[in-house]
């Protein structure tokens, strides 16, 4: 039990030293630009199969089972997001080429979509 | 972002053709519109009489009307035989979002103050003790072309071209408002606030006609009841045969056993069971929710789908023909 606590501890570490590194290699104005444009291709590679999910809601049977996949959708957004924010990130700022960012991204990808999944269950146990 | 644009030019080119025409096709609007199959709602959770238990056993059955539907709805919903797919009527094009729930709660209103009113008649010929006092008082608007912004939809008309209602029945009051130009007096409200107005209409070849309910104000009954059915968002007529059923066993005490009910109509005040839209997904909805009986209008039994019905079907023509059906099973 202890070596688990120890081994999450270390991860979250060497997380918040990755964090603190990108931070410092990168500037607010290319930061802000990065999130804007990870969020426009984010939101387009989403928007066609949940407007698909969307137009489905017509079979009011599945309506339940449609909002799962909506939740779930959602939830893959979050990965989609951060894979483009950091690819984006890197670009910008060509010295971040050697950092691992794939532990940041993942860490902050799974924060998130966990985050809309506990949503999606308040809000689909407000709405059923 | 440009350079990983420049990066995948000639894929993003590609895409954006199949992804421009996969938008309209799941958001640009047609002209149909759809009828699906909807849900049963408990006759119980819509009114409550005093003194009186209402029986849990009839149902209203209601379905789902979409409008306008995307190209995408039209294809995906073609192979599926439960639905019904139309072009929009006039009516359909012309009214809001806002003024279609406001139409649903009308006919809502009417339909359950005439189902209490004759259920209590049909109930005071078992029980003199149960009575029920009411009167006309003119017209509720159920639709009017959205040129007239001055008319809302539920406004009450007490004048037209200056005849009064209280001279009239419904029949003749209601043949005034079908003149090429009228003047309404209208009484609008809005909570507790009142207001009279007037509102002049010359009809155009375009308009599509003007549909109004009557407006029956029951003044006193006995046993009292409330109604706490008007706040939910489920709106229309059609379940004005059920709920006239449902309160007369309810009042006479028949005993339905453990039998689900559910039934479409609407009722009228002559007793009348008259035509309602949806009838095939209204048959499918009483398959897909188990019913044991369910009353439909005479005429539509000839329109209703060739199914595994594994419920018993009653086609009325007035509901003094369902009451005698339901006191022939269960009396």
């Amino acid at each position: 039990m202890n070596s688990l606590i120890d081994r999450v501890f270390k991860f979250f570490r060497r997380f918040k030293k990755l964090v603190k590194l990108i931070d410092k290699k990168t500037e607010l104005k290319l930061v802000i630009k990065s999130v804007l444009s990870a969020l426009l291709i984010s939101a387009l590679i989403i928007l066609i199969p949940a407007l698909a999910l969307i137009n489905m809601f017509i079979y009011t049977k599945l309506t339940f089972f449609i909002s799962v996949l909506l939740v779930i959708m959602l939830m893959g957004w979050s990965f989609i997001y951060y894979h483009f924010y950091y690819r984006l990130l890197k670009n910008y700022h060509p010295s971040l080429e050697d950092v691992n960012t794939k532990l940041p991204q993942l860490t902050e990808s799974t924060i998130v979509a966990l985050f809309f999944m506990f949503l999606g269950i308040v809000v689909l146990s407000v709405v059923f | 972002m440009l350079k990983l644009i420049k990066q995948y030019k000639k894929l993003l080119i590609i895409l954006c053709f199949p992804y421009i025409y996969l938008l309209f096709v799941l958001v640009a609007p047609t002209q149909q519109a759809v009828v699906a199959p909807g849900g049963l709602n408990q006759v119980v959770d819509t009114i409550e009489i005093e003194g009186y238990h209402m029986v849990d056993n009839f149902n209203t059955v209601y379905v789902y009307s979409f409008y306008p539907i995307t190209p995408f709805q039209s294809w995906i919903l073609e192979i599926d035989e439960s639905m019904d797919i139309y072009e929009m009527t006039a009516r359909q094009k012309d009214v809001s979002w806002k003024d279609e729930f406001a139409q649903g709660q009308v006919s809502k209103l009417v339909s359950l103050k005439t189902s209490v009113i004759k259920a209590f008649e049909l109930a005071h010929s078992s029980n003199t003790e149960i009575d029920i006092d009411y009167h006309y008082e003119g017209l509720y608007v159920y639709y009017r072309p959205s040129r007239i912004s001055d008319l809302e939809i539920g406004d009450q008309i007490i004048t037209i071209n200056g005849h009064n209602y209280s001279n009239y029945t419904h029949e003749e009051f209601i043949a005034f408002a079908y003149e090429a130009e009228v003047n309404f007096t209208i009484k609008h409200q809005d909570g507790d606030v009142v207001t009279f107005s007037n509102v002049n209409y010359t009809y155009d070849e375009k308009d599509p006609y003007m549909i109004f309910y009557p407006n029956y104000v029951i003044d006193s009954s006995s046993p009292s009841f409330q109604l706490p059915g008007l706040d939910s968002i489920i709106g229309g007529p059609s379940g004005g045969l059920i709920q006239t059923l449902s309160i007369y066993v309810s009042l006479v005490n028949i005993n339905i056993d453990d039998v689900k009910i559910a039934g479409t109509g609407t009722i009228e005040m002559t007793g009348q069971v008259g035509r309602i839209g949806g009838i095939k997904q209204k048959m499918y909805t009483a398959i897909y929710n188990k019913v044991d009986i369910m009353f439909i209008p005479k005429s539509h039994f000839v329109e209703i789908p060739d199914l595994d019905y594994q419920y018993i079907i009653v086609p009325v023509e007035t509901v003094e023909e369902a009451v005698l059906w339901l006191n022939e099973q269960f009396n």
